[in-house]
Order: structure tokens, then sequence, then C-alpha cells
């Protein structure tokens, strides 16, 4: 069993290995974990996920860029697929949401919606992931289907963000309260209000941050057992 | 032939006005997304047609961003919402790149050459432009870019062999097109933006391929002009030392701050939103907009277009508003 100062140790080295983006040292201090006997689900909260959180600080101050976020994406990959399937039962009680997220018709661009899907992981949310290039009616169906909170839309080209009011629209008929964002090089905030999304993401973490907000709201009008 | 003047640094008679947009051209054309990236004369007459139809300072044959990309062996599917796709991206591990390069084998690549010389035979008063992406945002777009950003790191010189690979096919169709009488060559890289990548990483694996691209099109007698989307505020001075004639700004980005950091050593280009105001705004808007450009980076040494591709749905009064603002602009 590990003391105090040795989990706090470790938890620090998973931390600093996903903000350097160093997979051996988070896949070294993961496997020291189990091996330890310590809480899976604290050091992937502890650790991987406050990595991730001050990688998304460095995003937003502009010290790192999506290579950098991709990279340290990949360690802290690394350290969940080793510590997940020892997280026990309950633990996970703090799930934010369900949230369907893709990439609009005629849109192969999926790093930033990659990117936002990720926070949404670290943050506790449940994300279906329809991938690129997904037809229109695929979002309502899943919506419904996964009984989700929210539909996350991206876009990184003009003729396909076009789409986005067509969906806002056909999943608005299908559930009135279902929040949407919209995200992605074109849009903008001024775009998502007219269209009536509920939330523009500017980038990954302003999308994370908008999400809890919209969920908040949604819980506000119908709670969610 | 405003806008070679202008980008020779030679005194112009207006403000040169232009515009990229291939799906707009093609709107406006009403031609399938096949025809016109298959066919030399369907290209020719939609990009001949937008020139009309604007009276802008250039005809720019340009079908998609995708020949280059499949001159390397990307394969296309078409999507009913926005034209071709690639269906595969290549992996950069894998490829081995092509002993010799055959521009006419590839067929979108072979009507871009046909359509350039069809446009330079059909027009007198306006120059040749040809659009194609730039060595970095191009092996983004043919590689599978996770993968091949992660090279940065994991991979560099890997990464570098490939850069330097497409930028020899980008000065082989850049000859080509020059040949067939292109003259002004405009070069969009979005992927270099600071919306994705680092100042360190723009001039690692950006800014040389750039640099010898565009040298290389200015010893065969063209024009280059170079466009970054999104926030380029920093690398201005890099983007300058590139060479290129004319400097092309994302509309986030104010001209006049530009124009204070480099000077008149360059043109700029730029930079009224195509979206908020070209595509959804009333030719007053556009006018207003056009003007402000027009006052904080010109008059002379600029060109007016907007700060990036002209959507497809953009009403054409608004277009012919931003040219008729440019020509009538009093110096």
């Amino acid at each position: 069993m590990a003391t105090t100062e040795q989990r706090d140790a470790i938890i620090e080295e998973l931390k600093q290995g996903v903000i350097e983006f160093d997979e051996d040292q988070v896949k070294a201090a993961a496997q020291r974990v189990l091996a330890d006997g310590m809480d899976a689900y604290d050091a992937i909260m502890n650790g991987l996920s406050a990595g991730m959180s001050r990688v998304g600080e460095l995003f937003a101050a502009n010290e790192y860029f999506v290579p950098e976020v991709l990279m340290c994406a990949d360690a802290l990959y690394a350290g969940l697929d080793i510590l997940r399937p020892h997280v026990k039962p309950g633990t996970t009680a703090g799930i934010k949401g369900e949230v369907v997220i893709g990439t609009v018709e005629g849109d192969i661009h999926d790093i930033g919606k990659n990117l936002v899907k990720l926070m949404f992981e670290i943050a506790g949310f449940t994300v279906h992931d329809l991938g690129r290039d997904v037809p229109l009616e695929k979002f309502v169906e899943e919506s419904i289907r996964t009984e989700s909170d929210m539909v996350c839309l991206s876009a990184m080209m003009t003729t396909t963000m076009i789409s986005m009011p067509k969906i806002i629209e056909l999943l608005r008929k299908k559930n009135p309260n279902i929040k949407v964002m919209v995200g992605g090089a074109p849009v903008s905030d001024d775009l998502a209000k007219r269209w009536g999304a509920d939330g523009y993401a500017a980038d990954a973490a302003n999308a994370l941050s908008e999400a809890i907000n919209m969920i908040d709201t949604l819980r506000d009008l119908k709670p969610i057992g | 032939m405003v806008l070679l003047d202008t980008l020779k640094g030679r005194v112009a008679s207006s403000i040169p006005v232009i515009f990229t947009g291939a799906g707009l051209a093609r709107e406006l054309a009403d031609v399938p997304w096949e025809a016109l990236r298959s066919d030399a004369s369907v290209l020719a007459e939609a990009q001949l047609n937008f020139q009309r139809q604007t009276g802008m300072d250039w005809v720019t044959v340009y079908s998609d961003a995708l020949p280059i990309p499949e001159v390397l062996g990307c394969t296309i599917r078409f999507s009913p919402v926005s034209g071709p796709l690639i269906d595969r991206q290549m992996s950069l591990q894998d490829f081995k790149p092509p002993s010799e390069i055959d521009y006419y084998a590839t067929r979108s690549a072979a009507a871009m050459l046909g359509a350039i010389e069809i446009c330079a035979r059909a027009v007198r008063d306006v120059p040749v432009g040809v659009l194609f992406e730039a060595p970095f945002t191009t092996a983004l777009r043919s590689f599978d870019a996770t993968a091949a950003i992660k090279l940065m790191f994991k991979n560099p010189g890997l990464l570098r062999s490939a850069l330097d690979f497409i930028t020899g096919v980008l000065e082989g169709f850049s000859a080509e097109a020059i040949r067939k009488g292109a003259s002004v060559v405009h070069i969009p890289d979005p992927f270099s933006s600071l919306d994705f990548i680092s100042a360190r990483h723009f001039e690692e694996f950006s800014h040389p391929y750039l640099t010898r691209l565009i040298g290389s099109i200015h010893r065969m007698g063209g024009h280059a002009i170079l466009h970054m989307c999104g926030n380029t505020e920093s690398i201005w001075p890099k983007m300058a030392e590139t060479g290129a004639l004319g400097l092309s700004l994302d509309q986030k980005m104010v001209l006049g701050n530009a124009r204070a950091v480099l000077g008149k050593s360059v043109v700029l280009v730029g930079n009224v939103d195509p979206i908020h105001v070209l595509m959804m705004g009333d030719a007053t808007a556009v006018r207003r907009a056009a003007v402000s450009c027009i006052e904080t980076a010109g008059p002379d040494r600029f060109v007016l277009m907007p700060g990036c591709g002209t959507p497809p749905g953009t009403p054409i009064e608004n277009l012919r508003a931003m040219v008729s603002t440019a020509k009538e602009y009093v110096v």
C-alpha cells in the first residue's frame, strides 16, 4: 500500500507525464498505481485529468497548440488504457451528461471535433461519437436513441457549415429541449445565435465550459434521474 | 492589368479586387462538381463566367483543393453537400513517392492546366491565376492529418522528407501552370495558421518550403500571393520573408496593424468578412467594409479581397458592390 507521499508522487508523475506528453512516464506511473494498490479512479481524476486540465490552460494561453494537445491526449489515453479496467464499479457516478458529437455531412476534418470529444470524456461526459461526414438525420436518430442531453456539430468548411441550421431545426422538431452546440473554423458566436444553437465553441476548452453551463440549464428545466 | 501592376509595385489605375471560390463559380455556372474538376472547358467557362459576372481583376483557375493530393495518390469521392472529398488519406509512414510525376495523368490536375490555357486565350485585360494549397497544408490534406502532425515530435525527419517531396511536386505544377498562361499563383495555407500550430512549428515545417516554392514561382515569371486563415499576427514578418508579393490575411486580422508592422514592403490583400458581410450582409454593409479595408491598408500596395474563399450562396450583387466600391474609390 502506498503512503500519502508515495501516492502524491505517483499522481504528480501522471499529471506531468500528460503535460509533457511523455507516454512512457505515464505508462510507468499507471503501472505503479496498480502495483501499489492505489485507487485507479483517484489516479485518473487527480493525475491524468488534472494534467489535461493544465494542458487546456496552456492551449487557452497560446502556449500549446493543436499538435501539442494531440500529443498530450496520446499520453492521457495511454494511462487511461491501463487504469480504466481497474476503476471500482460505482466510482464514476459523477457523470455530467450524455453528448452526441460529429462532423457534419460533407466534411472530413475531425481534429477539432476529436479534441472537444476528449475534453468531454475526461470531464466525465458519456460521448457518442458519430465520426465525420455524418448525414443530417443521423444526429437526430442518435440523440433520440441515446437520450442525450446535447448534440455537438462541427464543421471546418463554409460549404458544410450551412447544413448546421437544418440539423438544428430537425433536432428541435424531435426534442425541443435538446441543447445544441456548434463549432469549427468558419462558425462564429453570431452565426450560432442566428441558427438557434444554444452554444458556440471557440475551442475545445470553451466547448467544455459551455456544455456544463448548458446541461446545468437543462437540469433546471427537467430533473435528470 | 491592375492586379499585376499592384503586385509588381507599380501605381495601378484602380484598386484591384479578387475573389476565390470554386463552389460559387460552380453554382453560378450551374454545372456538376464532377464536370468542373474533370473537364477543362467546363472549369474554364465557369471561372470566366465568375469573372464576367463580378468584374473582378483576375480569372482564377481552381476547381477544389484536391487535384494535388490526387496527383500524390489520394482517391476522391463526391459528397452531395460539399462536392469532392478525400476518400482515403494516405499513411505517411507507408508512402512511397512516385518516381515520376505526370500531372496530365490525373484528370483534375490536367483539367486545371487545360483550363488555364483556355482562359489565357480568352482574356486579355485581366491576368489568369491558379490556386493550390501550400506544402504543409497539402501534406496534412493528403496524409492522415493527426498522425502527420504528431510526426513533428515523433519523427520530424520523415515529415520534412514528405514536405520536401510535396514542394517539388508543387514547383513542377507551378511550372506547367505558368507555361500554360497563369501569371498569378494564389497559395492558401490554412493549416499553418497560429490557430493550429505554433510560430516555432511554422518556422520549422512551413516557412522553408513556402520560401522555396515562392522563389521558384518568381524565377519562372509568376507572381505569388500567400493566404493564411485565422490568427497570423506574430508571423507576419516571417510570411513576408517567404518572398510572396502579396500577403492575404483572414478577416480576424486588422489590416492596419499588418501595415504598421510590414510597412509598404509588401502588398496586403484582404480582408472583407466572407460570411457575415459578403454572404449574409447587404450591398451597403459590403461597401462599408470594403472602404474600411482600403482606408486601413491601402489605397496603394493593396488588393481588396475577402478574408477567405467566397462561399456558395453569396449574392452576386454583394460581389459587384465590392468591385464597384474599389473602382470608384478616389485616391
